[in-house]
């Protein structure tokens, strides 16, 4: 069975004016289905660009990317809207809702967009917002943001779920919710999440583990035991 | 405040400006606009009385016009010119029908010119010098006139001929006059109605002892229709009208004056004649006598001539017997003298026969004795013997030889003669001789004799003449007398006749003197009743009457003031409009700003910069673009705004170019007002974030949490709505200031397009109105004179395969006067009842019937103005005195002209003369109305025929020149609508960059991100727009209340193509700026949404 993620060799080179900067270099590895595979780096050690890559929301500059047998270095900008769109789950740092639009509606616009989503009510209800369907982003705290993020992120049924600092703006306690809630996710519905974090201590949840440095995969380790969430303290 | 101004604080905040240059250039335009409309509409007034200002003043027209009914003298010009600070001058003017060279003759007003007032402005040629020269209306000539001449026509009456020194007038200059502002020329009572053109003569040009009007200026500048001047006007006014009503008191007098001399003039010549008339009259009565004495003289010696004549008839018969008598013993005499006178003749003849017989025989003897010649030798011999005896006796000695010679031949000689006589021959012959001497004796008693019978008989002959020549002079005496006498008779005739003739000649003499003396004393018999007439006349002398009129009269003058105080009316409402949309603009990008920049203004704090000179950066900011704004809206707009409107106007006035003004308190306003709608709602709008602490700033705004609108709470229709225009409907309402900035930018935009669009149907479709609903005639046909009832028919049968309709008409134009007012108006007259349908009477759809006698109808407009209803009174003139009060039977709609509407009858009734018919309105058949116009123009008196559609054509090129204000509105509409959704959409895009980058990731496709940021605007577009369309049509209400234009109203009506217009336009810029933004949101980097909250 050949991976269901795979890097090879991508190079990243932002050009501005006449500094290049490579982001990445030379970035090669591949992820499987229903995996959780964690990427921790240093700030600046492409980790963003790497997910941003992934993600279908930058191009590369040399290399293949590929998901299931879709090649997505060589998707066209509206291919790419369509990835996004269909294979794509994305939870931000900052939850990104749409301040207008109330927990349901802000997963509706998802479901709305494509052909066979989850019911977005049903997903709230599996995030455990049951009760606050209604309820505003601003009405909301941060972890049950980032929760109707995640049920906005499942909704659609991606291919696979791109988490970038999704603790990052929580308390300890909410954050380790939000991972457990992940985890649950990947382990029932037998989905890829790639969580971006700085925080290694979230490697030990992972069943593969990206080190970056620089730009360049100081290791891949795959974990064949993973912990929970529950296991795991930092 | 030091800081503030180093360069480190300047240059960061033109990086700021040079950062966000399209907000700062938003705040420019919008500031722009507002001032450059306001500024431009407000400045427009006083361009416009500033340009009139200049005129007036350099051409110094008159503040006062003096007239007089009875004239006015050079003594009142020189009283009034005595006056302190007072210019007067006195002026001529005089109507009269010219012939200018083209087949129709016109009416002109001559004007005297003066020298201090009411100049003229020469625009071609020179000024008029010579009496027969004279400057022509430029407006209604062109230059193509200088040179022609300018006839006083013949038509004219004798009072206009002799108003003027000379028969034609020798075009030298065309020219400007102040006193015709507009293209108004007055009305006249001289054919037509109407003045043509005014022309300028020299006062020598006329020849009138006086003047009809004297012309005032008051010294000392103040500007025309300000507050000031009408008090100056109003103040010097009652001080002049009692000036000039003691002049007008003393013209009476004088008038009454020289009259009454005339009179008494009249009546001492009546009397003179009188007397005269009696002495003639006895001068020929006596005369009259003297012939009928002669007369009667002459028939007595007619008699006595006949008396003799018949006498000397009596002696003639006498004569005549007498005279037959002598002529009788005449000739008895004369047959005895004849019978003696024969006898003795014949008896004298016997005798002298006898002596002849005894002559003869005798002779012949002797001639026997001749012819032998004897005698004739012996003559000689005797002869021979005589001479030698003469010779012998002289010869002394006989004994010569010579004597012996001679005495022998005379021996021989006398031998020889001897011999001789002894033959007895000569004897015998002696004897015979002695025998002839008896006869011839005998004869020579026989010769005495008869010469005694001779005598004898002479004498008795002569004594015979003599009693002849008695009688025939006798004769010729009574043929003469007789003669005498018939001619006695023929003469006695001649004088017979000649006396019947000196009969009847007498007799017509008498008759004819009777007559002169009749007619004579009929005559005197008028010259008194004239006298005592003009007694009673000069009581009946008017008083004169007096007016002062000021140049409120003028109708020029008086137009421009409610002209150019239209825009003035609109300045009130339209700029405020646009000032508020300034300042929502100003605020909700400088909020905008503040809220961006709120960890930097935080950090500044932190550094320990002062409140003032952080909140300093935003007022700097926005006061710049304001100034700016300000700066080049107010250079913009008080150009362009006077220029276009003044363009507009240019039809009507045009005297000259616009002035432009610099009014300070105006830019000191509208800068104030842009540093208000700017910088003041800057600092309003910031305060609470700009006076924040630090540490409050530092922190993310939490951002404006989402609420329901009042939709969601009607569920049936929410829950049909998608999301993404949830999304929309939500955000526009979640920051009002915004929505309010966008809905009155464009509503403003959508209502400015309609307004100016509505204007142009308003006034395009008067014209339409005008021609097909309201005057329905092709031909306005006049008539040289006014046209009989026949004649009237005649017409009408003669092209009736042509016209469908003909209506003769009496028209006349009448000034109406009412409540200080006047305003010009066509009278319109005739009893012929097919006029309704020729002329549409309508009011709100109804048909109004023709109006009865003694009422007339007026058109709305006019009663409008002068504030009149059905049932009140209208006052009118058509001349400068008289008034004429008429009540208004209904009020019509009519969009050019004013029109009063009567029947015949009420005409004659109330101007007191008969209504003549000169015109006629028809209604063509035939399609081709120029080629019927020509055929009616071959109809008997027919002078023109005006066809309506040139009229029609003509008003649609009036109308043409409100275009320019038309395209300036809707320029400065679409400059507002696409500030305003350009501001709001690069709000929009900036603020939302996070959540625009949020969707893009979530995988919407360009479209779908694009609509769902243009959605808001597109949303608020429609809403803005049909606001603007209802805000658009109280807008142009309210500007079509505030255009006045003389004698034209308007209906006011929007067509619904200009709505549908108003809505493109609306939407094309919204759709301009989508397209112009479009890419600034592909810009917009996914990455971004992964960002911290700045």
């Amino acid at each position: 069975m050949s991976p269901f993620v795979k890097f090879e060799n991508v190079n990243k080179i932002y050009q501005t004016g006449y500094v290049k900067l490579s982001a990445l270099r030379d970035v090669s590895f591949e992820m499987e289905e229903g995996e959780i595979c964690v990427i921790v780096g240093q700030s600046g050690a492409g980790k963003t660009t790497l997910l941003n890559i992934l993600g279908g929301m930058d191009t590369l500059t040399s290399g293949r990317v590929f998901l299931g047998d879709k090649e997505i270095s060589s998707l066209s900008k509206s291919e790419l809207t369509t990835y996004r769109r269909e294979d794509i789950g994305f939870v931000f740092q900052f939850y990104n809702l749409i301040p207008n639009l109330t927990a349901l509606e802000n997963v509706e616009i998802v479901t709305q967009m494509i052909k066979n989503p989850l019911p977005a009510k049903q997903v709230l209800e599996s995030v455990g917002l049951g009760d606050r369907l209604h309820h505003f982003p601003s009405q909301l705290s941060g972890g049950e943001q980032q929760r109707v993020a995640i049920a906005r992120a499942l909704a659609k049924r991606p291919k696979l779920l791109l988490c970038d600092e999704p603790t990052g703006a929580l308390d300890y306690q909410t954050g380790r919710q939000i991972l457990k809630l992940l985890q649950d996710q990947s382990r029932q519905n037998g989905m890829l999440v790639v969580i971006v974090t700085h925080n290694s201590a979230l490697t030990a949840m992972a069943d593969r583990v990206i080190h970056l440095k620089s730009g360049t995969v100081v290791s891949v380790k795959k974990n064949d035991n993973p912990l929970s969430i529950e296991e795991i303290e930092w | 405040m030091v800081k503030m101004l180093n360069s480190a604080w300047l240059k960061n905040n033109l990086r700021e400006i040079k950062r966000t240059f399209e907000r700062y250039l938003a705040i420019v335009a919008i500031i722009a606009l507002g001032v450059g409309f306001f500024s431009g509409l407000r400045i427009t007034r006083a361009a416009m009385v500033k340009s009139l200002d200049t005129y007036v003043s350099d051409l110094q027209m008159y503040d006062f016009r003096l007239l007089s009914t009875l004239g006015l003298t050079e003594e009142d010009v020189q009283y009034f010119s005595g006056q302190e600070g007072i210019t007067a001058e006195g002026a001529i003017s005089v109507d009269f029908i010219a012939d200018i060279g083209v087949e129709k003759e016109v009416v002109l007003r001559a004007h005297s010119i003066t020298g201090k007032i009411n100049r003229l402005n020469i625009l071609y040629g020179r000024m008029a010098e010579a009496g027969n020269e004279c400057v022509l209306d430029s407006r209604f000539f062109s230059k193509e006139a200088l040179g022609s001449k300018i006839r006083i026509a013949s038509t004219n009456d004798e009072d206009t001929l002799g108003a003027f020194a000379y028969k034609e007038y020798t075009v030298v200059g065309l020219a400007n006059s102040v006193n015709y502002l507009n293209y108004e020329r007055g009305t006249t009572s001289l054919a037509g109605g109407k003045v043509y053109a005014f022309i300028y003569i020299p006062e020598d040009g006329f020849s009138v002892d006086y003047y009809t009007e004297i012309l005032v200026r008051l010294d000392g500048s103040y500007e025309v229709y300000s507050g000031e001047y009408k008090d100056l006007v109003s103040e010097k006014e009652e001080a002049l009208k009692k000036d000039l009503e003691n002049r007008g008191a003393l013209r009476y007098q004088d008038i009454v004056e020289e009259a009454r001399k005339k009179v008494s003039d009249a009546e001492k010549e009546y009397d003179d004649a009188y007397e005269e008339y009696l002495a003639e009259k006895a001068d020929a009565e006596e005369k009259l006598k003297k012939a009928f004495k002669e007369l009667e003289e002459a028939e007595q010696e007619i008699r006595k001539q006949e008396e003799k004549l018949k006498d000397a008839e009596k002696k003639l018969a006498e004569g005549e017997r007498d005279y037959k008598k002598s002529l009788r013993d005449y000739e008895n005499a004369l047959n005895e003298y004849e019978t003696e006178k024969a006898t003795t003749m014949a008896e004298l003849e016997s005798r002298q026969k006898e002596l002849q017989q005894n002559r003869f025989s005798v002779i012949s003897a002797m001639e026997q004795i001749e012819e032998s010649g004897i005698i004739n030798q012996y003559k000689e011999l005797t002869e021979a013997i005589l001479s030698l005896e003469a010779i012998l006796s002289q010869i002394n000695n006989p004994d010569s030889e010579e004597y012996i010679t001679v005495q022998g031949q005379l021996n021989q000689a006398r031998k020889a003669v001897a011999e001789i006589e002894a033959t007895g021959v000569i004897r015998r012959y002696e004897e015979l001789k002695k025998t002839l001497e008896q006869i011839d004796a005998g004869q020579k008693e026989l010769d005495n004799g008869r010469e005694e019978a001779n005598r004898k008989f002479a004498a008795v002959e002569s004594q015979l003449a003599q009693a002849k020549s008695r009688l025939d002079s006798a004769k010729a005496q009574i043929e003469k007398n007789r003669q005498d006498i018939q001619k006695g008779w023929d003469a006695l005739e001649k004088g017979k006749a000649d006396y019947e003739k000196g009969i009847k000649e007498y007799e017509n003499a008498k008759k004819e003197a009777e007559k002169s003396f009749s007619e004579a004393e009929e005559e005197l018999a008028k010259a008194l009743k004239e006298i005592n007439d003009a007694q009673e006349e000069i009581e009946d002398i008017p008083e004169a009457k007096v007016y002062v009129l000021n140049r409120n009269q003028n109708m020029g003058y008086a137009s421009f003031e409610s002209d150019s105080s239209i825009v003035e009316g609109v300045s009130k409402i339209l700029p405020i409009f646009f000032f508020l949309v300034a300042a929502l603009v100003c605020s909700t990008t400088m909020t905008r700003m503040v809220d961006e920049q709120r960890t930097q203004i935080g950090t500044l704090k932190a550094l320990g910069y002062s409140d003032g000179a952080i909140a300093g950066k935003y007022i700097f900011y926005s006061g710049s673009a304001a100034i700016l704004g300000c700066i080049i809206g107010y250079l913009l707009g008080t150009k362009y705004f006077p220029f276009a409107i003044w363009e507009a106007y240019n039809m009507i006035y045009g005297f000259s170019s616009i002035e432009y003004v610099f009014d300070v308190p105006l830019a000191a306003l509208s800068l104030m007002v842009s540093l208000l709608c700017s910088a003041g709602v800057t600092f309003i709008s910031c305060k609470a974030e700009l006076l924040q602490m630090p540490a409050q700033l530092i922190r993310p705004k939490a951002p404006r949490p989402g609420k329901r609108v009042l939709l969601e709470y009607i569920p049936v229709l929410w829950n049909r709505i998608s999301f993404l225009r949830k999304v929309s409907i939500r955000n526009i309402l979640r920051y009002k200031r915004r929505f309010f900035m966008t809905v009155l930018g464009i509503a403003g935009c959508t209502s400015l397009v309609v307004a100016a669009l509505g204007l142009g149907d308003s006034i395009r479709n008067i014209v339409n109105d005008q021609f097909d609903t309201i005057m329905t005639y092709d031909f306005d046909i006049s008539f040289s004179e006014a046209q009989s009832k026949d004649e009237m028919e005649k017409f009408i049968r003669t092209f009736s395969d042509v016209l469908s309709e003909c209506v003769f008409v009496s028209t006349g134009e009448v000034e109406v006067v009412q409540n200080d007012k006047i305003k010009k108006a066509s009278v319109v007259a005739t009893d012929d009842p097919a006029i309704t349908k020729v002329i549409g009477l309508y009011l709100n759809g109804e048909t109004l019937p023709y109006p009865e006698f003694g009422k007339a109808a007026i058109n709305n407009r006019l009663a409008e103005e002068i504030g009149l209803r059905p049932g009140d009174t209208i006052t009118v003139r058509n001349n400068e005195y008289d008034m004429i009060e008429i009540e208004i039977s209904s009020i019509f709609e009519n969009y050019i002209g004013n029109y009063l509407f009567m029947t015949g009858e009420t005409y004659e009734a109330l101007f007191g003369e008969e209504a003549s018919y000169k015109n006629a309105y028809a209604v063509s058949k035939k399609e081709d109305l120029y080629s019927v116009s020509a055929l009616l123009s071959k109809g008997e008196n027919v002078v023109t025929v005006s066809v309506l559609n040139d009229l029609r054509i003509m008003v649609d090129n009036m109308m043409q020149s409100l275009n320019y204000i038309i395209w300036l509105v809707i320029a400065c509409a679409g400059a507002l609508g696409f500030v305003v959704i350009y501001n709001l959409n690069n709000i929009n895009i900036t603020e939302r960059s996070r959540e625009i980058a949020t969707i893009k990731v979530l995988g919407f496709y360009a479209g779908e991100t694009e609509s769902y940021v243009f959605r808001e605007t597109i949303i608020l577009t429609v809403i803005g727009s049909f606001l603007g369309l209802g805000f658009g049509k109280l807008l142009h209400e309210f500007v079509m209340d505030q255009i006045k234009v003389e004698a034209v109203s308007f209906k006011e009506r929007i067509f619904g193509t200009s709505y549908l217009i108003a809505l493109l336009v609306t939407f094309a810029i919204t759709f301009l700026v989508n397209m112009m933004l479009k890419k600034k949101i592909d810009r917009i980097n996914m990455a971004e949404s992964l960002k911290s909250v700045e």
